[in-house]
């Protein structure tokens, strides 16, 4: 199916590697050009060969922290009138909140609630000139169902949920939808690497802690990246534009409620 | 029904009027010793009289502002180890996120977010101590539907919430309990500021309009402080030690929602 949206800009943020990366490639796939950043140069620019390589898009990168406001500046510098928006940032360390003071909270705030809402406040409003926009945040499985050890990112993430859910309802009727992707157990980097970390402290094997991992999912397996960036795609296609203020859970059917 | 709760000890933030002094109350009847601030001393000092006439109940007053780290100080040194903690502040102010900075939306999220998560931090594990605990966080119906205009609102009430969800479920062991009660609209003063600023701009009556709000209302009627002071004290009750984590909406039946 085309998504119809070959030629559209796109901004891609954490885009180096894991889900951000999976989210810059599909929509590569469907034609989109894309501005792409992440922390390191050097992997951002690695990452964006392999897109251009593989889709012929053009992709522009830039190095920098998307939670600082001279981060946005360089990203927006580069894409100012984005049609669709990806907000991603990596997650804010886990922990016992009896020992997170007031900065470690706004650090969260600032990186996983308020980069997203001023990466939207900064370009919201030429998509609803053009009428048509799509911005996903990507979020996680936490806002549906908290992760008891991630009680910053649980907090951070419902608040910017809550601020897109009204913001959502303003917007639709110019054909500016946001929408959110919630990942579950997606098989990263980031979750090789700590298993394998794991692995290495016990006796047990990388493949065994897998397999026992994969157990405790109803699908019986991690979820893909790419699975993860197609949704993302679909949720930014013209196709999409009565669908708003969704979360939508890619978690192998872990989460038990019935809504 | 005897909620259980005589002779415990009671924060409640935000008191001197509206939603935060029919909890006050509705606590105090049951025999339970509180601690009650607000930022403006002579109103709270008369309410915390009304109270302690009308129940018999010791009731403190502390004048300060709790979304300052002075302010809890000061409530907690007036009561260090609580069994009930109600926490409430008055709401960000309405506007387009447009003109938001960053610190205004710091903040919102102080006001509607940290202080509740602070006040928490502060005294749950003495709860943990003592196995008994009941937390109430007043946010507000925005949590389920998010109020268009009130973006700052929607997004550090939906964090709170979010953080919460988690630490319930860690506490819950201990019969410690955390809770929202969500309002919708209820006969208070800030109603009546509200509707008479709204009138004004309108260019029409206070009475014409506020009937208006009450016809268009689900329930035929606003909600009063007292019956949610009621909720408030029976989420507090030694019989609601099963229900953690819930967000109680009363509003009126507004919100139309299947679940």
């Amino acid at each position: 199916m085309d998504l119809g949206i070959k030629g559209r800009k796109a901004i891609v943020c954490a885009a180096s590697k894991g889900l951000g990366k999976a989210c810059a490639n599909s929509l590569a796939h469907e034609g989109v050009d894309l501005t792409i950043c992440s922390r390191s140069q050097e992997s951002i620019d690695a990452a964006a060969k392999e897109i251009r390589d593989a889709t012929g898009v053009m992709v522009r990168t830039v190095a920098c922290d998307i939670s600082t406001e001279e981060g946005r500046q360089a990203v927006l510098a580069a894409c100012p009138e984005p049609d669709i928006l990806v907000n991603n940032a990596g997650g804010p360390p886990h922990g016992d909140f009896r020992d997170w003071d007031r900065d470690t909270w706004i650090k969260a705030l600032d990186s996983n609630m308020l980069s997203a809402i001023f990466m939207i406040k900064a370009t919201v409003d030429t998509m609803i000139e053009r009428r048509f926009g799509r911005i996903v945040n990507i979020t996680s499985r936490s806002v549906k169902a908290p992760i008891l050890p991630l009680g910053l990112s649980n907090g951070a993430r419902a608040g910017l949920t809550g601020f897109c859910a009204g913001l959502g309802h303003q917007i639709i009727q110019h054909n500016v939808t946001i929408n959110a992707v919630l990942p579950g157990s997606i098989l990263t980097d980031r979750v090789r690497d700590t298993v394998t970390a794991t692995a290495a402290k016990s006796d047990r094997s990388f493949e065994e802690l897998m397999a026992e991992r994969e157990t405790g999912i109803p699908a019986g397996r991690f979820g893909r990246a790419e699975e993860l960036g197609d949704a993302c795609a679909y949720l930014c296609s013209t196709q999409a534009g009565y669908i708003t203020g969704q979360n939508i859970l890619l978690d192998g059917g872990s989460y038990g409620g019935t809504l | 029904m005897d909620m259980g709760i005589a002779g415990k000890k009671g924060i409640v933030c935000a008191a001197s009027k509206g939603l935060g002094r029919g909890c006050a109350e509705a606590l105090a009847a049951e025999g339970v010793e509180l601690v009650i601030c607000a930022r403006t001393k002579e109103v709270l000092e008369a309410t915390a009289e009304d109270i302690r006439k009308a129940s018999g109940a010791k009731v403190t007053a502390i004048a300060c502002d709790i979304t300052t780290e002075e302010g809890r100080a000061a409530v907690l040194k007036a009561c260090p180890e609580p069994d009930i903690l109600v926490n409430n502040a008055g709401g960000p102010p309405p506007g387009d996120f447009r003109e938001w900075e960053r610190e205004d939306w710091i903040k919102a999220l102080d006001g509607n977010m940290l202080t509740a998560i602070f006040l928490i931090k502060a005294t749950v594990d003495s709860m943990i101590g003592r196995k008994f605990g009941r937390i109430v966080n007043i946010t507000s119906s925005s949590v389920k539907l998010p109020v268009p205009y009130l973006g700052m609102s929607n997004g550090a009430r939906a964090g709170l919430t979010g953080f919460v969800a988690g630490l319930a479920r860690q506490t819950v062991k201990h019969n410690v309990t955390l809770n929202g009660l969500l309002p919708g609209r209820f006969e208070t003063q800030r109603l009546r500021d509200n509707m008479k600023i709204t009138a004004e701009k309108a260019g029409r009556s206070y009475d014409d309009m506020y009937k208006e709000s009450v016809a268009a209302a689900t329930a035929g009627r606003f909600g009063t402080p007292e019956e949610f002071g009621v909720a408030c004290a029976y989420l507090c009750s030694a019989h609601a030690g099963y229900i953690t984590g819930q967000n109680l909406l009363m509003d009126g039946g507004a919100f139309e929602s299947s679940v």
